[in-house]
Parts: structure tokens; C-alpha cells; sequence
């Protein structure tokens, strides 16, 4: 009896020591991965950021105060306000308020792009947030849903890049 | 060093033969597509003429009859690219007409009833866009069910369906829809001769019960709906009423239509007739045997006086002026036409009416102002049996052409005088000039056509430019594809100073498009996104919810790129599930698509746009649901469970 006692105590002491073995193989694995996201979220934003210099003087008329090159976050949001000027939110009236613009067809595509990337803000916050509490896999999963916003940014950013290029 | 040079020029001079032979392979000359292809220059005229690049807009809109499929269907000219099925009387799963969404079953299957019986078809045929000074506004499309009269409302910012409306008095029509020159009314004329009533009428008591009828539905442009209870019909004799037009300009203020079967004859051709209707000739003989039938001329103003004056029959809750008090207030007529006439048309001044029997080879050109002229001297030739006076055909008559077999249906040119009718027989469109009464040139068309269309045919100022021939077969045009052949419409290319050029052949494969009107593109003012708080029941943002009473379950939720919320929603078996949904996109062309496994439910959610959808959670069990449309990278991630507990 006590034999058999003894040998279940190592069986479940082996189990829950594989198991924690296992939890930690996981955690760094959720902490790798939550770092190579940030990497890919700052290099996708670097390339969101060149569209935005190319297309920026191509859409709104008086781009010299508009679009910064140096700051391309900066422009994207500019492009926006101008183009919300007249515009009431509640009222859900943009295309029958817009001001004058270089490219409509473009610049409404654009201003849905920026809708997209203001929303990975928060999630990457979040995330930065969760790492600091090494909650790797939750860190890593805000990164992600930040990274999907970005897709989608980058999907219609492309868009208006097309239409302004008349490809 | 000369022998170095010597050596990089050989090397240069190869290069260049080289680059010079791979250049060659890659470009292409139009000889050379000509030779492979077997074209010959006019068939590259005809490709430059349609050929519209990717990105390039389409010049035109045509809104074609899509038949026997219930839907319309929109192309544009010169390309001929379709770019909608916009559904009617048909459900279509693509666009959730019809598939659970509250809005679209309301429209298909409780506006669309007709005598309470559910329709999941429709036999359409002539579509109308709706006018302001007979000109085209581009706001609202109208189109006909043959088979179980009613009329449809399109509203051309969306291109849905907005408004179905069933014609209480007729069992089956086919002169609509057609609009008067501001829209005021749309126009419904009866087919075949019925009771007004729903009841029994043994067809021995044909000439004195059985009855047409010229519908005017009262549309309100406000609102874009038919105001069925400002609408009212006019009695018409048993004849078989055909296609009807307002009039226009000069003729403004009276309503045409055809007739045929002025004979009021009734079949009983082979075996299996009721006793009393056998071992008759079929209805084709003793329907066409008289040379003429009669072109009714109603007068508008008159019968809309009759109306408010409560001059009326009430039949089935609808009020119907009687022939009697039209013909007492000199508001109905009669004119002799060629037998089994097709169109009556009325051309840019409203002066001249064309009148095609699909049995004579010419065209029948009436005169607005002697067909007056004849009514104010009240000078008539007879009365027909119901009492109604007939106008003298040849008095009435401005001339008749002889354009060749089979003469159908007449639109017109922007230059004065000029109109092309459809040779039914003949396979070919004429070309004709109405006023000087002469045909000027044939083109051949492949096969049967039934109706055309120019740019802007029927208005005060139609475009020339494009006709479309809407052709009934097409046997050789396309590769076989089994018995069922597709129709065909052909682009003939009319400009003024040109012999008529045929253009293009377009496969129709959704069933007989009988008429179809075109329309310059740049009069649409389309949306391109819905506004949200034109829902009811939108939801916003952050509000999701899922609330039950009792086993009422009421589920709030949104979708946009490329999540719903919530995602896992658990219910019991047997609640009643009602599912409001708002796509909260604001991206152009950013649709998401929403079904639940098994539930038989399909919607199409443009961005902004709010659906409901009711069913029953009737056995337990795992539903996922999931967006349709391929929305976004992640679109196989946008789904959730719906969990059905026992």
C-alpha cells in the first residue's frame, strides 16, 4: 500500500513537473513571438508610412501644409480632419460634405485607412502593457489584433496608392 | 586596341540584334492579332467602338427586363459588362433578397402576395425609368410581372427593390410599366380579358363580364412609393389590351395602348376541351382573323377628374372608373390598328404614334392633332359594342411605310424625323424616317427581335448614338451550350451620317428580356454606403448585447474587418431568436456577409446597413456563422458559434 502510494506521489510530482516545464517552454515561446510581432508591426508601420509620403500631396490641394514627411502619422490625420471639415459624425453625411480634393475616389479609400490604423493603437498599448506584466501570450495576442489593423490599413492604402497611380 | 574595340562593337552589335529579336517576340502588331484571330478592319472598328478599359466607365446604363428570372438586370453600354441582377419578384441569395433579412421578405413575400398566395417568381418585362419634363431623372425604375400582375419599385440610389405592389382587378397584364412625363402615374394594362371579380365566370358570359383595365398607380416621389390607395383603374373592353405609353409634349395629358383579340374569341383547339369550347381553332387563328384591332386613347386628365369626383366601381377595395362614364365624359376612344400590334410609340413632340401589326409589313403613323381634331368635331365612324366611339383610321392616319415582315417596336433618333423598328420576321431593325414616311436602311440582326432600345429612346430627347437589339434567339451566335440557347442582345452603333454598324453580341442568360430602357450613366446618384441611422434597429458600437425574455432572445450585434460581436452566443433550444445586425463599416464596396449553419438565412450587409433576421432555435446543437463575402485577409477568422443548449 504504501509502495503504491509513494509511486502515484512521483508519477503526479513527474506530471506537474513536465507541466511546468512545458508552461515555461510556452511563456518564452509567447514572449518570442510577442517580440518578433513588434518588429513586424514597426517595420509594416515603416511601409504604411511611405505610402502615406507618396500618396498624401496626391489627394489634398495644399499639401505643403498638410502632408510632413517627417511625420507621416501626422499627415495621415491631416488628410482626415480636412477632408471631416464639413462633416458631422452623427450625421453620417461624409461623401455629401467633402471639400475639394485632388483625388475623391482615392482619398476615400485613404481616409478608411486611417480609420484602420487608429484603431491598432490601443491593442498595442494594451500589449505593451501586459509584457511589462510579463503576460507574454495576452501581450502577444494585442500585438496581433494590432497587426490585423494594420493588414487591413495597409489593404486600403494600397487601394488609393492604385487609383492615384491609375494602375 | 583596335582589336579590342573591334571585338566590344561585335559584341554591342549582337546585343542589339538580340534585344531587338526579343523585343519582337514580346510586342504585338494589330496585323498580326488580325491574322491569328481572323479578324477582319471592320471587326477591329467594332472592338474600338466597345472595348472600355479597366477603370473606364461605361457611357451608358441600361435597365433590361431579365424575364422569366423576376429580376432586372443592368449593363452598361457601350462595354456590355453587366454589373447587376437586381432582384424583384425572385429571392436571390446573393443580395439576402429574400432570405430571412425582415426588410427583403417583407417586399418579396408579404407586399408581393397576390391573393394571398406567395409568388417566388415573376415574368418581367418592360421597365421604366421614372421622368420630370419626359426626360429621365435617374431616381426610380419601375418594372412589370406578366404572369401575376403587379408592379415593382426600384430605387436607383441602391438599386433594391423597395415597394411591390399587387394589381387587385387583373389576372394577368403586360402594358407596364410605363410613367407619364412627370411620373405622377404608372401605367398597368390588362392582358388577357378576366372578371374584375376573383369569382367563377363561365367564359359564355365572355363579352359581357370578362374585362381589361388600364391601372394609373398614383407614386409619390417624396416618399419613392405607389400610393395604392390614391390609385385607381379605368374599365376597358374585353379586347386584349397590349403595350401602353403616356403621351407626351403635344400629346400630353392621353394614355395609349394596343389591343389584340378585338374579336373576343375564345380557343378550344385539340382534345381535352371542356364541352362546350371544343373543336374550335386555336386562339392564334380566331384572335388575329379581323385586319384590324383597336389602339384605346384614354384621356388622363378626365378619368384622374371621374376619380375625385367618386365616379367609380369598387371591385376587390379598389375603385375602377367605368367605360360607360368615360365615354359619357368623352374620355375613351377607339382607333382602328393593324391586327396584333406590338408598341404603340410616341415619338419626341408627341405628334406622331406608331403603331406596328406584327402581321402587315408596315408601320402605322397616327397624328396627335388630327385624332383631336376628329374628337373636339366629335366625328366618329361607329361605336364599338360597348358603346365606345371609333376614330377613323385613315382620317386619323398621318401615313404608313412598309418597312418589311413582322414590324414590332419603334424607338427614335436625336435627328428629327428618324426612328428604328424592330422586323420581328425579318431579323433586322429598319431604319425609317416617320415624318417624310420612308425606310432609309435595313441591318440584319441575329435572330427574332422583339423590342429595342436607343440611348434615351423613349423621352422628349432621345441621345441616337446606341441601339440594342433584344433578340428572342440566337441558335449559331454563341457555342452550344445544350438546347436552352441564350438570348442575344446586339449593340448597333446609329450615328447620324453612318450606315448602322452592329457592334457586339452579348449572351443574356436569365431569360427573355423583352424591353429594356438606357440611360446616360451620369443622371444616377447613387449611394455608396448606407447611413446608419436610416435603421431602426442599428447597433452601435460597444452596445452589443444579447437580451432575453422569457424565450424571446434578441441579439444586438455588429460586424466589421473581420470579427462580429459577440462571437459565442448561447441560446435553449426553442427561443425565438430576432438578430439585429449593423456592418459598421465605412469603407466603399466593404460588404460582409452573414449566415447561420442550417438556418436557411443568407444577408448582404453593405456597409452602414442594419438586417434583422427571425428564426427558431428549434433543435440543439453547435451553428457556427460566418461572413459570406471575401472581405479582408482574415475573412475565414470572421465567424462565431451559435450554441444551442438542450
Amino acid at each position: 500500500m504504501k509502495t503504491n502510494v509513494k509511486k502515484w506521489s512521483i508519477l503526479l510530482f513527474s506530471a506537474f513537473m513536465v507541466m511546468c516545464f512545458s508552461g515555461m517552454a510556452n511563456a518564452e515561446d509567447y514572449k518570442a513571438n510577442y517580440f518578433a510581432k513588434v518588429k513586424q508591426n514597426n517595420d509594416t508601420i515603416g511601409v504604411i508610412a511611405g505610402v502615406i509620403n507618396y500618396v498624401c500631396p496626391k489627394l489634398v490641394p495644399g499639401a505643403d501644409k498638410i502632408c510632413n514627411p517627417k511625420d507621416p502619422v501626422g499627415s495621415a490625420v491631416g488628410v482626415q480632419k480636412y477632408m471631416e471639415k464639413d462633416w458631422d459624425r452623427e450625421e453620417d453625411d461624409i461623401e455629401d460634405n467633402l471639400p475639394e480634393l485632388l483625388n475623391e475616389e482615392a482619398a476615400l479609400q485613404f481616409w478608411d485607412a486611417v480609420e484602420q490604423f487608429k484603431l491598432h493603437f490601443s491593442y498595442r498599448a494594451d500589449a505593451k502593457k501586459l509584457a511589462a506584466k510579463k503576460k507574454w501570450y495576452d501581450a502577444f495576442l494585442n500585438e496581433e489584433m494590432a497587426f490585423q489593423y494594420l493588414v487591413k490599413c495597409a489593404s486600403r492604402g494600397i487601394f488609393a496608392k492604385k487609383i492615384v497611380d491609375k494602375e | 586596341m583596335f582589336n579590342k574595340l573591334k571585338s566590344l562593337m561585335k559584341w554591342i552589335l549582337l546585343s542589339m540584334i538580340a534585344l531587338g529579336l526579343g523585343a519582337e517576340a514580346f510586342t504585338q502588331s494589330l496585323d498580326q492579332v488580325m491574322k491569328e484571330r481572323n479578324l477582319s478592319q471592320q471587326d477591329l472598328l467594332a472592338a474600338a467602338k466597345t472595348y472600355t478599359p479597366s477603370g473606364k466607365k461605361d457611357e451608358y446604363i441600361v435597365f433590361s427586363s431579365g424575364g422569366q428570372s423576376g429580376q432586372v438586370i443592368a449593363y452598361g453600354v457601350p462595354s456590355m459588362r453587366i454589373l447587376k441582377y437586381i432582384a424583384v419578384f425572385t429571392p436571390e441569395p446573393w443580395q439576402g433578397y429574400g432570405y430571412g433579412d425582415a426588410h427583403t421578405n417583407k417586399i418579396l413575400y408579404e407586399q408581393g402576395k397576390v391573393r394571398g398566395r406567395t409568388i417566388t417568381w415573376g415574368d418581367t418585362h418592360h421597365p421604366a425609368i421614372s421622368e420630370v419634363n419626359g426626360e429621365y431623372d435617374g431616381k426610380f425604375l419601375f418594372i412589370n410581372d406578366k404572369a401575376n400582375p403587379r408592379v415593382a419599385v426600384i430605387d436607383l440610389k441602391t438599386f433594391t427593390t423597395t415597394q411591390i405592389v399587387e394589381n387587385p382587378i387583373m389576372k394577368s397584364e403586360h402594358g407596364a410599366a410605363f410613367v407619364t412625363p412627370n411620373t405622377e402615374y404608372v401605367l398597368e394594362a390588362s392582358q388577357y380579358a378576366a372578371p374584375f371579380t376573383n369569382n367563377y365566370v363561365p367564359l359564355e358570359e365572355y363579352n359581357e363580364k370578362y374585362r381589361g383595365a388600364m391601372t394609373f398607380w398614383k407614386f409619390n416621389k417624396k416618399k419613392g412609393k405607389i400610393e395604392q390607395k390614391q390609385s385607381f383603374s379605368v374599365e376597358l373592353p374585353p379586347y386584349w389590351q397590349d403595350l401602353s405609353d403616356a403621351g407626351k409634349n403635344m400629346s400630353a395629358g392621353w394614355v395609349f395602348t394596343n389591343s389584340f383579340n378585338s374579336e373576343r374569341y375564345i380557343g378550344g383547339f385539340g382534345k381535352g376541351n371542356t364541352e362546350k369550347w371544343k373543336n374550335r381553332l386555336p386562339h392564334e387563328a380566331g384572335v388575329s382573323s379581323k385586319d384590324t384591332d383597336y389602339l384605346h386613347m384614354i384621356n388622363m386628365e378626365t378619368a384622374k377628374k371621374l376619380y375625385k369626383q367618386g365616379k367609380y366601381t369598387i371591385f376587390n377595395g379598389h375603385p375602377v372608373i367605368m367605360m360607360k362614364d368615360m365615354v359619357a365624359n368623352e374620355a375613351l376612344f377607339l382607333i382602328p390598328e393593324p391586327k396584333s400590334p406590338h408598341g404603340v410609340m410616341i415619338d419626341p413632340t408627341g405628334q406622331y404614334i406608331t403603331v406596328s401589326g406584327k402581321l402587315d409589313t408596315h408601320v402605322s403613323v397616327y397624328d396627335i392633332k388630327k385624332m383631336t381634331a376628329l374628337i373636339n368635331k366629335k366625328e366618329y365612324d361607329d361605336t364599338d359594342a360597348y358603346g365606345i366611339p371609333i376614330l377613323s383610321m385613315t382620317k386619323s392616319l398621318h401615313g404608313q411605310v412598309e418597312l418589311g415582315l413582322g414590324p414590332l417596336h419603334t424607338q427614335y433618333d436625336s435627328v428629327k424625323g428618324i426612328a428604328y423598328t424592330s422586323l420581328f420576321v425579318d431579323s433586322a431593325i429598319a431604319r425609317w424616317d416617320f415624318i417624310n414616311l420612308k425606310l432609309l436602311e435595313k441591318i440584319p440582326i441575329n435572330y427574332n427581335v422583339g423590342h429595342l432600345v436607343s440611348a434615351e429612346g423613349d423621352t422628349v430627347s432621345p441621345d441616337g448614338k446606341y441601339l440594342i437589339a433584344l433578340n428572342k434567339l440566337s441558335i449559331d451566335r454563341f457555342m452550344q451550350i445544350g438546347p436552352l440557347h441564350p438570348q442575344n442582345h446586339q449593340l448597333i452603333d446609329i450615328t447620324e451620317g453612318r450606315k448602322m454598324q452592329l457592334l457586339y453580341d452579348m449572351p443574356f442568360p436569365l431569360g427573355e428580356p423583352h424591353y429594356a430602357v438606357m440611360m446616360k450613366a451620369d443622371k444616377l446618384k447613387t449611394i455608396k454606403r448606407y447611413k446608419k441611422k436610416w435603421f431602426k434597429h442599428r447597433v452601435k458600437p460597444g452596445r452589443e448585447k444579447v437580451v432575453r425574455k422569457g424565450n424571446k432572445v434578441t441579439i444586438h450585434s455588429t460586424l466589421i474587418r473581420s470579427h462580429f460581436s459577440p462571437e459565442v452566443i448561447e441560446v435553449k433550444v426553442g427561443d425565438e431568436i430576432t438578430w439585429h445586425i449593423t456592418n459598421l463599416e465605412r469603407a466603399q464596396d466593404e460588404t460582409h456577409g452573414f449566415t447561420v449553419d442550417q438556418m436557411n438565412i443568407h444577408g448582404s450587409l453593405e456597409p452602414g446597413e442594419t438586417e434583422t433576421f427571425t428564426f427558431t432555435a428549434d433543435a440543439e446543437g453547435v451553428y457556427p456563422f460566418y461572413c459570406t463575402e471575401f472581405c479582408s485577409a482574415l475573412h475565414l477568422e470572421m465567424m462565431g458559434y451559435l450554441m444551442v443548449k438542450p
